[in-house]
């Protein structure tokens, strides 16, 4: 046996509708029930067998599957094209996985949702959102209305690691928070890892959100779009050369300024207030071995009152792919990635104007290799060079007078090599292994770099030139989950993972806001290191219609950030001298239940967390709630179809309310009543609460023409939520403090029209 | 700038957003001792204010604490403050100078709170001067006023700037003018005073600048922080020079005044 000849079955999976690769899609082999294989990112897969007569099964979850009889003297390839079920029961599904994934595959607190399985769920303005749909699982929480980011396991908006086609994207937020950067339309895939994430990703610290960008159609030409209340979206698709390359073009641009232009007030209705974002890619299948993408993300905000004053920031990402087949075993894939945030506001006219402008910039490299060395072992390796520039930001004027300052732009390169592996041990037992080393230089540029004390006090200075390494740091990330099946139906994970962060946002405390600043580690400012470690029970009931998950972690942070008590952060070159350093922790309990078959579909969850954070400097070094530290947030999602035409949703959650610093007494200075606070975060905002219910009418659908029209309620029992907390001076009774709450929405409804031919 | 951004975006926001008064659950916090002390160059009255903290929400009236024994003390001596019975303490007549540490230690009910600081010099004020602009978008016509002098080469130094102009004052806690050398150490300043307005012809203009140490300055931007809350900083108590936790500060400031009258 051991000496038997072994042969590659390898090859792409796609739909036979659009070309699209399949992403998670499966070969089975009917006579080796425990063996198959899972294709990857660029729907590959490679499986190595001993010669012999198989039937091999090719099949994704909501494909109908494709059975080939083979027999395997040489390596082969194949091609397959899978169609889409044809009883389209539009279940609540996620797609490219086999149906039990959740139980049987290696990875825990993983999240998976594909743009098509969201459709139904109601959201704020119709405008259906990735990221917002993300915020009703477990372990992942939003901060509420006005709060741009989402929180994981405790972790803070910036350790979340948030990949467009690989590019990171810094900031993931329009409107302040409302939307995220990401049209649906233009999205295949995304996954998020809560923790356990393999040893390919790294440089943040608590998840990873890793979101596909679709193809593009390689059959035939096609367009696809939406009207709605705040934005409207197109798409273009079709193939560059039939089957052999295709592109797609999205675009999305919001008219909020519309509602503005309505306004009785003359200065609003000179104001600007919108977004837009274009999603490009473009792919190239040169031959069986070689295969090339393109991938860009242009987006952007504007907020502007008529000539006097602008603002606008956005994101820029580029990515330039290659894949290439070594051997039918060795997969490689290139990438030349491009990010960049940035910023601007300026205020007056053209000729008597100042403003303020501020970036961060990287160029990327990254090499991935699959090896697909047997049927029980697929091994990756690779390595990952960034550029990082950070420009703290430039004071511009065009008045005579005021002296402009632009601080000196801060260099880094941080780099990872890792490898890993996932094994099979047995029909019961798997395990996914792998070590990833991450290093970071922070360099000089012909600038004199300080060293700060506990006290902001300079110690000592140095000059160094450009390039010239003034930190380095390195550190060893071990990344380890393991698979242990209970029965045919349940099974038990566990997994422990570290994660090095060397870029930190520092956010402002009270609402995140694009000027919030990334800043690189540094001879004054520590990596991050998370570890984390989880347990999980996974079990599937009545044929995989019903999912329960229950999954326990927790969580040390060391070299956590915050700023000092009374910090000055506007255009302070020297804004590590605010900064203070301590530690955390963060654990909690996620249940989940789903429902995935039949008329009605949705799920519950349920997450018990909390985390704190522990500073010298803050609250007299004792532990206190970090401000994410919902402790108590349930998600309830219902969608029911009652036929072919119509569907109807509803989502409820609660969650409880952020950990605030509110004033706990008073007193004067220079004559001024001032307000004492005893501690920081010790107060929390009400606790939030919101339903939304929507209904689809899908128009009878042709081979050339499909559209639906989605009616949704936001906050359709018009609780008050809040925004923000004032303290002013009661009206009728003068001299005494009362609370003000501002609460954004009330009850918003909505109408969209989505099209497709 | 923050404030403008978040200022505009509230006004984005104001036309579907509402308002309301509610109840929150606060637990009044502990009560911590204030004293506000401040020692000026040259001879002057030493005047100290010593309080509790009052509850926030219902009468927030300052507590004074009137049996607090208040000893300043100069590296020679000690110099106990006279009580008024009412929270203020005092010392008259008494002649700080510049280069000599001076402790401050206030005893109340068994607690001892103490603050120390070196009385810095007296950076002068060389000229002030101004200059006519027209209106544009943030200014009415008329002229603005310039700050100018020498700042010393040998040391840090920390300012604070107040104006007034024809009897309108500018410079209190809630529009603190702060100044730091950090980027022009032993230059000449001239710090055009954006800050405050205009004035007209023939208005009769003081200024006064203030140095202090430090820790003072630390305060001060503490205190502009707090007031001016929606900067980025967490909200936060101004940390001041005092041990034991008090509240306020150990101010030790040199100033120097000049005046001009706008001439056309």
């Amino acid at each position: 046996m051991a000496n038997a000849q072994q042969y590659t079955i390898s090859g792409t999976l796609k739909d036979a509708s659009n070309g699209e690769d399949l992403i998670g899609a499966t070969v089975k082999v009917k006579e080796l029930p425990t063996v198959g294989a899972v294709s990857n990112v660029y729907g590959f897969f490679s499986l190595t067998l001993e010669k012999g007569n198989y039937t091999l099964i090719f099949t994704s979850l909501g494909y109908e599957p494709v059975e080939k009889k083979i027999q395997l003297s040489a390596n082969q390839r194949f091609d397959i094209e899978l169609a889409e079920q044809s009883t389209k029961l539009k279940e609540f599904e996620v797609t490219g996985e086999i149906e039990d994934a959740n139980v049987s595959s290696t990875e825990m607190s993983i999240e998976k949702l594909d743009p098509k399985s969201i459709e139904a769920i109601p959201v704020l303005l119709g405008e259906k959102d990735i990221v917002k749909t993300f915020t009703l699982m477990p372990g992942i929480k939003s901060g509420g209305e006005g709060n741009g980011g989402f929180f994981v396991r405790g972790g803070g908006v910036d350790q979340n690691l948030i990949l467009l086609d690989e590019a990171v994207v810094y900031n993931a937020s329009h409107l302040l928070g409302f939307f995220s950067v990401f049209n649906s339309d233009a999205i295949k895939d995304v996954s998020l890892y809560k923790g356990g994430m393999p040893a390919e990703y790294g440089g943040r610290g608590s998840s990873v959100m890793d979101i596909t960008m679709k193809d593009g159609n390689s059959k035939k030409f096609g367009a696809s779009g939406g009207l709605g209340v705040i934005s409207s979206r197109l798409t273009l698709e079709g193939p560059i050369v039939k089957d052999k390359g295709s592109f797609v073009v999205s675009g999305r641009r919001s008219y909020a300024d519309l509602f503005l232009k309505l306004s009785p007030d003359e200065d609003l209705r000179d104001s600007k207030l919108y977004f837009y974002d274009l999603n490009l890619k473009a792919n190239y299948k040169i031959n069986d071995k070689n295969r090339v993408y393109l991938s860009g993300y242009f987006g952007r905000d504007v907020l502007g009152v008529g000539e006097t004053f602008g603002f606008n920031w956005g994101n820029a990402t580029g990515t330039l792919r290659w894949n290439h087949l070594f051997s039918d075993k060795l997969f490689s894939n290139t990438s030349l990635i491009l990010s960049n945030y940035d910023y601007e506001f300026k205020i007056g006219s053209d000729e008597e104007s100042f403003g303020f402008k501020a970036s961060i910039l990287d160029y990327n490299i990254k090499q991935d290799f699959s090896y697909f060395l047997n049927e029980k072992n697929t091994i990756k390796f690779g390595l990952n060079m960034i550029y990082h520039t950070f420009d703290p930001g430039e004071l511009f004027s065009s008045i005579s007078g005021f002296n402009p300052i632009n601080l000196n732009d801060r260099l880094a390169t941080e780099n990872a090599v890792y490898l890993q592996n996932e094994q099979k041990v047995s029909e019961l037992f798997s395990i996914q292994y792998g070590l990833r080393y991450s290093f970071f230089n922070y360099l000089g540029n012909n600038d004199s770099i300080f060293d700060y004390n506990e006290a902001g006090n300079t110690t000592n200075s140095r000059y160094y030139n450009r390039h010239e390494t003034a930190k380095f740091y390195g550190g060893f990330e071990p990344r380890l989950a393991a698979k242990y099946m209970l029965s045919e139906v349940s099974s038990l994970k566990a997994s422990y993972n570290r994660n090095y962060q060397y870029i930190h946002l520092l956010s402002n405390a009270t609402a995140s806001s694009p000027t919030d600043s990334w800043v690189p580690s540094s001879n004054n400012v520590k990596p991050q290191i998370i570890d984390q470690i989880a347990l999980g029970y996974f079990r599937n009931f009545k044929k995989n219609a019903y999912e329960f998950s229950v999954e326990g972690y927790y969580k040390n942070l060391q070299n956590q950030i915050d700023y000092k008590d009374g910090a000055d952060l506007f255009l302070n070159g020297e804004v590590e001298r605010e900064l203070t350093f301590g530690s955390g922790i963060a654990y909690g309990a996620e249940f989940y239940l789903k429902k995935r078959k039949g008329a009605f579909t949705g799920w519950l969850s349920y997450t018990y967390s909390r985390s704190l954070r522990k500073f010298d400097a803050i609250n007299n070094g004792e532990y206190y709630p970090a401000r994410q530290d919902l402790i108590h947030d349930i998600s309830a999602v219902g969608i029911y179809k009652f036929n072919e035409k119509w569907t109807a949703s509803a989502s409820w959650v609660y969650t409880t309310g952020l950990a605030v610093t509110y004033p706990s007494g008073g007193y004067q200075i220079e004559g001024v009543n001032v307000p004492y606070y005893s501690g920081r975060n010790q107060s929390r905002f009400p606790d939030y609460h919101r339903m939304d219910v929507g209904v689809t009418w899908y128009n009878k659908k042709t081979d050339k023409f499909e559209s639906n029209w989605n009616f949704s309620i936001y906050n359709v029992y018009g609780r008050e939520n809040t925004f923000s907390i004032n303290f002013i001076d009661d009206e009728s009774n003068p001299g005494q403090t009362v609370a003000e709450q501002t609460a954004l929405f009330k009850i918003i409804p909505s109408v969209t029209y989505n099209f497709k031919f | 700038m923050k404030k403008i951004i978040f200022a505009f975006s509230i006004l984005a926001i104001s036309t579907v957003s509402c308002r309301k008064i509610i109840d929150i659950e606060q637990e009044e916090g502990d009560k911590r001792t204030v004293i506000e002390a401040t020692l000026l160059e040259g001879t002057h009255s030493f005047d100290v204010k010593v309080s509790k903290t009052s509850n926030f929400f219902g009468d927030n009236t300052p507590v004074p604490i009137t049996n607090a024994t208040v000893v300043l003390n100069d590296g020679a001596g000690d110099y106990t403050l006279t009580s008024f019975g009412d929270g203020n303490y005092q010392l008259v007549g008494f002649n700080a100078v510049s280069g000599t540490e001076y402790t401050l230690t206030v005893n109340e009910n068994g607690n001892s709170f103490v603050a120390k600081g070196i009385m810095p010099a007296v950076v002068p004020i060389d000229t002030i001067s101004y200059e006519f602009v027209e209106a544009s978008t943030f200014n009415d016509s008329g002229y603005i006023t310039q700050i100018e002098f020498n700042d010393p080469a040998a040391t840090d130094n920390y300012y604070r700037i107040e104006v007034d102009i024809q009897g309108t004052y500018y410079g209190d806690i809630f529009n603190l003018i702060l100044l730091d050398d950090g980027f022009l150490n032993g230059n000449r300043i001239e710090f055009p005073l954006f800050a405050v307005d205009v004035a007209d012809a023939f208005d009769n203009v003081t200024m006064k600048l203030t140095s202090c140490d430090r820790a003072t300055f630390t305060y001060l931007e503490g205190v502009d922080a707090l007031i001016n809350a929606g900067n980025g900083a967490p909200p936060a108590n101004p940390t001041g020079n005092f041990n034991n936790g008090a509240l306020g500060n150990f101010s030790l400031y040199a100033s120097d005044t000049q005046s001009v009258v706008i001439l056309p």
